[in-house]
């Protein structure tokens, strides 16, 4: 467990990348309702968990990998990497969506070569990662490879793939994390008009054969606790941590509706509301 | 002029040809992966019993299969795909597109038992819209060997290649070899087999040798006409094209997949941006999904046989 003063640092970079993501969103369209409700976990992904080094010039070898496969949740991404050190916050609001930009809906490794992969048509990232995590495993190394699930996302048949092939080639260094914030682009995911219903999410991994940790996702003890508890990377069994999340969390006239899946945040006082709402939201 | 064999007089088998060639390029290269969709066993049998550390099955799941290449070549491995061309390209083909040529990952893929060699097994199974889909994929280099031995050299070559390389075999077992004598090979330089004067059969594949058969039939006739070996679609050789267009003004594209997009479109689009007056009739199959027969049969019902061949060049 880490200690209480870690917690808190994490707590206000959470804070801190929900409001870049509600300012963001007034510039421009993005995918801010899951970009909200997955957060804490990119905060402790990338300001807590991942092995990196900025020293090292190019793509350090020893490095934790992560993909987005919910690769619309690229303007968290976006923020997560520049609070972590890889490019810059400014670059992001300056140039996003423009010709030449790294920075567009979908994350793209061709115009910004920081990426890992490319990402954004769902159902890909863990098969993907499959293959990065069997790499890594044929050669023993150390790191493990994380990767971002949206659930609605889940509907898509590949993922089921990567599930069995991934439990099949016993990919112990393969930790899929999904943000479960139960409601995908039109509609709850378990309403009966809304896309197929996924639960009981955790008994179909563990039905794959899958080490499941499900937590309340947007509640960063916990984050951090799974983060801490997953498996070494010599080991079999790849990890799911489910993370139960809130679609919009912390901005009330967002929190649980397909509405705010994507959009911008244009009205001023709406903005200002919600940037009001995140701060309370962190100290409550 | 290329010494060339007659049609069927001497069989090459393309599977096992190039099961061996994996075998030694995966002892020198233990970075060598083959990965196929459970399909591997009827296509590279010796090499998955010898090297089964090399050798990943997805299981009947062609996505899985381009996915799972996609993260092993960004991580430096040389994985090779090795399945059913209509789904790789169908069932699989956004694999291929977005995870393998989008990512500029180094993967290599085998399409097999393409267009109608698959004799009864019927639409489900005939690739026939494979090349115009792979076409249209940016960064790819799409072959289409014409017999076993060019598909081994279309193997050693893409393993020279660092980017996706897609090569589209026939059966893969008892069909033409065409040359009698070695020659370079180079990803999209076609091969003049022989030179025309009356007009230029451009054809790929498996249909390289029945377009061989009927040119020679053409010259007891005294017409002459000219035989390219177009193994690479993509990048299609436009000089070759735009020669053969300048010097007969009449060109017969023939592939065993839909006419729409494949080899003939490419040969038209350069035709008609080149300026060069020249006809063009495209031979393959038509817009219809065909059903069972002999490839024999196919050819003849549906019009891209050697008589085809002939009737075109006459009539156009």
């Amino acid at each position: 467990m880490a200690d209480k003063e870690t917690i808190e640092r994490l707590k206000d970079q959470a804070l801190e990348m929900r409001e870049l993501i509600l300012k963001l969103s007034a510039k421009t369209v993005i995918h801010l309702g899951g970009d909200l409700s997955m957060a804490d976990m990119m905060t402790a992904l990338y300001m807590y968990k991942m092995k990196k080094n900025l020293d090292y010039p190019g793509k350090w070898p020893e490095r934790d990998r992560f993909v987005l496969s919910k690769g619309h949740g690229a303007g968290c991404l976006y923020i997560a990497m520049a609070m972590a050190g890889y490019g810059s916050i400014d670059e992001i609001f300056d140039t996003y969506g423009a010709w030449g930009s790294r920075y567009g809906m979908h994350p793209c490794k061709n115009q910004n070569p920081g990426m890992e992969v490319s990402s954004g048509s769902l159902g890909h990232g863990l098969t993907l990662c499959s293959g990065l995590a069997l790499a890594a495993k044929e050669r023993g190394d150390k790191h493990h490879v994380f990767t971002m699930l949206g659930d609605g996302e889940c509907n898509e048949g590949a993922i089921w793939e990567g599930a069995m092939l991934a439990a099949h080639y016993k990919l112990g260094n393969l930790v899929a994390l999904v943000d479960r914030n139960m409601v995908s682009l039109s509609s709850p995911t378990e309403e009966e008009y809304g896309g197929l219903k996924l639960e009981p999410l955790g008994d179909k991994f563990r039905a794959f054969g899958w080490n499941v940790v499900e937590i309340n996702g947007n509640c960063m003890e916990e984050v951090v606790d799974a983060l801490d508890d997953i498996p070494a990377a010599d080991t079999d069994i790849p990890t799911v941590i489910i993370g139960h999340t809130i679609k919009g969390y912390g901005v009330s006239f967002m929190e649980g509706t397909p509405k705010w899946h994507h959009g911008m945040l244009t009205d001023p006082k709406l903005l200002a509301q919600a940037l009001k709402e995140v701060r309370q939201t962190r100290y409550k | 002029m290329m010494k060339t064999y007659g049609l069927l007089e001497k069989l090459g088998n393309a599977r096992p040809d190039l099961d061996n060639a994996m075998q030694k390029y995966a002892v020198e290269h233990p970075e060598f992966r083959l990965i196929s969709a459970d399909v591997g066993r009827a296509g590279m049998p010796e090499f998955i019993q010898k090297f089964p550390k090399q050798y990943y099955n997805t299981g009947i799941a062609e996505m899985a299969a381009m996915d799972l290449a996609s993260g092993l070549a960004l991580e430096g491995f040389k994985p090779w795909i090795y399945g059913m061309s209509v789904f790789n390209t169908l069932r699989a083909g956004e694999g291929i597109r977005t995870n393998i040529c989008y990512q500029h990952a180094n993967v290599k893929i085998i399409g097999c038992n393409t267009g109608l060699c698959q004799g009864p097994c019927g639409s489900t199974h005939y690739a026939l819209e494979d090349l115009a889909i792979l076409r249209t994929f940016p960064t790819l280099t799409l072959c289409v060997p014409c017999d076993a031995t060019q598909a081994v050299k279309a193997f050693e070559a893409a393993n020279e290649m660092d980017g996706p390389v897609y090569i589209r075999l026939g059966n893969g077992r008892n069909e033409s070899e065409v040359y009698m004598e070695d020659y370079r090979f180079e990803f999209g330089k076609g091969i003049e087999i022989a030179e025309g004067e009356d007009g230029y059969i451009i054809a790929c594949g498996m249909m390289v040798p029945y377009a061989v058969e009927a040119a020679k039939q053409l010259k007891e006739e005294g017409i002459e006409v000219g035989v390219v070996d177009m193994h690479t679609l993509k990048p299609v050789d436009k000089d070759l094209i735009f020669k053969a267009a300048k010097k007969t003004g009449k060109i017969v594209t023939v592939e065993d997949a839909f006419i729409i997009g494949g080899l003939g479109g490419a040969v038209c689009e350069t035709v008609a941006e080149s300026g060069i007056a020249c006809r063009v009739k495209r031979l393959g199959v038509p817009d219809l999904f065909p059903g069972f027969g002999t490839f024999n049969d196919q050819m003849d019902h549906l019009g891209f046989g050697v008589e085809a061949m002939k009737e075109a060049i006459k009539t156009i």
